[in-house]
């Protein structure tokens, strides 16, 4: 290991090198398990947010209040991001050097941060103001671009992550 | 003609060549196997866990089934073609793969259950907080379908450890 090594990639070989990486990397069947767990994680994840995705763009479920289905799919949601959080990081924990050198792993990266934060200035802004179109067969404009930005980035998102193992 | 013969001549054909030489196709065609896999579990896994009294618990049980129908066909569809082009990337690995073999009759089992016993389930739209056969109908289902994609994963994980 060269000494001027920065900070970041000294840190995924350290992590790979680790105990936890190098068991599930060595064992013959950690890998696959964390990774049927991980795509199942994305099943409700995605299909949650898909559904309100859907309900904004007068798809499905359109003579429901908009609030109504989001408020009963966020827990599912949100399991389902704590399993492929979870599933995820150990899935990078075992081979986290080379998924430092990965660009296909970069742009994984850049898109969850992009499908992270359109959800966050969704809530922040439009969905304020809830109220007012809650009945709407259709949601207000800037709620249909959300939700068309959410589906893209997140089928960009798995594109992304199966394209990680063929990429090297 | 017997199942042999037929994937012998699925090999033989064209097609099935022209795929096994190319470079991305199967990394392609995978890739959409796993978007229609995305779809189709988020449909069962929210059909599934709203008889279980989970998500979505304002709305009748066979309203949830019905608006979510098209997805769930659509994505069905996605995965058949799909998966029956990943087929065509290499017939003769797909045939002698127990793997294979034990997704295609879970797979069978799953579709056959879902539409006869897991339907009368949501459209009796039994709601009760207790024990109902539609809970059973639940868990067979997801069991079911889960076995059907841990099966199609091992296609290629045990693939790898017999190469």
């Amino acid at each position: 290991m060269p000494h001027n090594m920065s900070p970041l990639p000294h840190f995924c070989q350290w992590l790979h090198d680790s105990t936890i990486g190098t068991s599930i990397r060595e064992s013959t069947y950690a890998f696959p398990v964390i990774e049927t767990v991980h795509v199942l994680g994305i099943t409700l994840l995605v299909g949650t947010i898909a559904i309100v995705d859907l309900r904004l763009l007068g798809i499905l479920f359109k003579r429901e209040k908009v609030s109504s289905i989001v408020r009963q799919v966020l827990p599912l949601t949100w399991s389902g991001f704590v399993v492929m959080f979870v599933s995820g990081v150990l899935l990078f924990w075992s081979e986290a050097e080379k998924a430092y050198v990965n660009p296909i792993f970069r742009i994984k990266l850049l898109l969850l941060l992009l499908v992270g934060l359109n959800p966050l200035i969704f809530h922040s802004t439009i969905y304020r103001r809830v109220a007012a179109w809650d009945d709407a067969l259709v949601a207000p404009r800037q709620a249909r671009v959300t939700a068309i930005l959410s589906l893209t980035l997140w089928t960009a998102t798995i594109v992304a992550g199966r394209a990680i193992a063929y990429v090297h | 003609m017997s199942a042999l013969h037929f994937f012998r001549w699925l090999s033989h054909s064209s097609f099935s060549i022209y795929l096994r030489h190319s470079t991305w196709g199967f990394a392609i065609i995978e890739t959409v196997h796993l978007l229609g896999l995305a779809a189709l579990g988020g449909t069962i896994l929210i059909v599934d866990l709203r008889l279980l009294g989970i998500g979505l618990r304002r709305q009748p049980i066979s309203r949830v089934a019905r608006e979510l129908s098209p997805v769930l066909l659509g994505s069905l569809g996605v995965m058949l073609i799909s998966g029956a082009l990943l087929v065509m990337t290499g017939p003769m690995k797909y045939y002698h793969s127990p793997s294979f073999r034990l997704k295609i009759l879970l797979f069978l089992l799953a579709v056959t259950f879902y539409f006869t016993l897991h339907r009368n389930a949501v459209r009796s739209n039994a709601d009760s907080t207790g024990f109902t056969w539609s809970k059973v109908a639940a868990v067979v289902s997801l069991v079911l379908w889960l076995g059907v994609g841990l099966a199609g994963r091992a296609i290629g994980f045990l693939g790898m450890l017999l190469v």
